[in-house]
């Protein structure tokens, strides 16, 4: 090494290198021949990297994450050792914060700093939670690093070499743990967008690598976690409960007419007309029960409730049978001597009900019974099932994500073997 | 749940809102969704022709 303590003289080419990092930087690279050194003796043993590549975000390239202004020292690809795919680190600095990371793989991005305490007391081997986050264990892997440039705060190729790398993720974030014989060091990051990048160094996003898939952190959606949406959902169906409780419980089911009509009665008119009976308290459901004593025999009949004030008429019909005999050392029966029908929205007024029955073989005989403001478990259900259409999708989603993201890890939960 | 969350989960719990408040309406007026009973509206005859055939029971 020669020259003044910030500056480096290449014992390769004699480019005298500013060193940026001043004191804090242990490792760089010729700005011109790119050849890799320690500070305070050179690497002997390594020529120049044979891998070429070219950072996306230029070194010393400053940008703002969280209102902090970091800049980029250094540049390296690692490549991993078991499978040789390769991804890029950039080394940021900040004075006061020091130094963090941006990683990117196939255009997909983390940033990445080191924290004083680990989550964990040495390597969880699977799993752990902290911070309400549940961490699986993504990857294990050994790396080379095949590229550097720029300075760094570490040897980085002979860290790398040396380390064991353990990523615990619980998108968008992810705990990595570096471990060799001397040393444990921990990082924590988070998954950031091509844009967010390009956005915090102020840069056209499209000079960022393209985005390929979906990053191993990236969250499945933004902007609230799986957790708060199963509980806004059982606190909307808690409501739901709730407010079906009230109207079980507020239904007036007034029986306003009772009655029975006879076959014999009928005489030779065609039907039969109930007495008149109120029907208050505003717009509201009305319920009408037929029972008829029917044995091997079927009733029908067709119902009009008129308005007597405005002459409005609501027609519908009911058709019960019934059934029943005694075949190979068995009884059985099928149908009902009862029915009902509902009708929906029946304002308030003064109603009557005509009848147009047709009896069947024996039956000579039918009673109604018509029930205002009757309460309705249909509305519940149809209710709550849409309301679960989106938290259903969801959950479906994101399995189908997950299962997908984890395809890559020799961690997979998804796995069944 | 924070107020990010929450914040996230705007379009659904308004979406929310929307639905529960027409299941309360629907229940106050009384308003079956799933009806089986067919029921067809009509302005119907005058008061005197249904009296002419009333029975009384």
């Amino acid at each position: 090494m020669s020259g003044s303590n910030y500056t480096i003289a290449c014992l390769n080419c004699g480019t005298v290198n500013t060193v940026r990092g001043k004191a804090m930087t242990l490792a760089m690279t010729c700005a011109s021949c790119k050849y890799y050194l320690r500070l305070g003796k050179w690497n002997t043993d390594r020529s120049i990297f044979s891998f070429k590549a070219e950072p996306a975000i230029p070194l010393g390239k400053k940008g703002k994450f969280d209102g902090v202004v970091y800049e980029v020292m250094g540049f390296v690809v690692k490549q991993e050792t078991k499978y040789h795919y390769k991804w890029r680190e950039y080394l940021l600095f900040n004075p006061m914060q020091g130094y963090a990371f941006l990683a990117e793989y196939n255009g997909n991005w983390n940033f990445v700093w080191p924290v004083e305490h680990g989550p964990k007391e040495g390597a969880p081997e699977i799993d752990f939670y902290h911070e309400d986050n549940y961490y699986r264990l993504y990857q294990k892997y050994r790396a080379e690093v095949v590229y550097a440039r720029g300075e760094f705060f570490f040897d980085v190729v002979d860290l790398g070499e040396s380390t064991v790398n353990h990523e615990y993720i619980a998108p968008p974030y992810v705990y990595t743990l570096e471990k060799n014989q001397d040393s444990i060091l921990w990082c924590k990051g988070e998954y950031c967008s091509p844009g967010e990048i390009a956005k915090a160094f102020g840069m056209p996003v499209k000079t960022l690598p393209a985005k390929e898939g979906r990053g191993y952190t990236q969250p499945v959606i933004t902007g609230f976690r799986a957790g708060s949406l199963i509980i806004a959902s059982l606190a909307i169906l808690i409501l739901m409960i709730a407010l079906q409780f009230f109207f079980n419980g507020t239904a007036k089911e007034e029986v306003v007419f009772s009655g029975t009509f006879n076959r014999n009665e009928l005489k030779d008119q065609k039907f039969f007309v109930s007495s008149s009976f109120d029907l208050k308290g505003g717009t509201k459901s009305v319920e009408v029960d037929v029972y008829a004593p029917l044995v091997n025999d079927w009733f029908y009949a067709d119902f009009a409730l008129i308005n007597e004030t405005t002459g409005m008429e609501y027609n519908f019909s009911k058709d019960i049978e019934f059934y029943s005999g005694y075949e190979g050392g068995e009884s059985w029966s099928e149908g009902s001597t009862r029915g009902e029908a509902f009708i929906s929205q029946i304002p308030e007024g003064r109603y009557h009900v005509n009848i147009y029955p047709e009896f069947g073989t024996s039956n000579e005989s039918f009673s109604m019974r018509v029930t205002r403001d009757v309460s309705s478990l249909s509305n519940f259900f149809v209710t709550v099932l849409v309301l679960a259409i989106f938290p259903a999708v969801f959950f479906i989603h994101t399995h189908i994500v997950e299962a997908k993201r984890w395809e890559d890890s020799d961690y997979s939960p998804y796995t069944t073997e | 749940m924070s107020w990010d969350d929450l914040k996230g989960l705007k379009y659904y719990l308004g979406f929310a809102v929307v639905v529960i408040s027409f299941y309360i309406y629907s229940n106050l007026v009384g308003w079956r969704w799933l009806n089986t009973t067919k029921t067809t509206h009509e302005q119907g005859a005058s008061r005197s022709h249904s009296r002419g055939y009333f029975y009384h029971k």
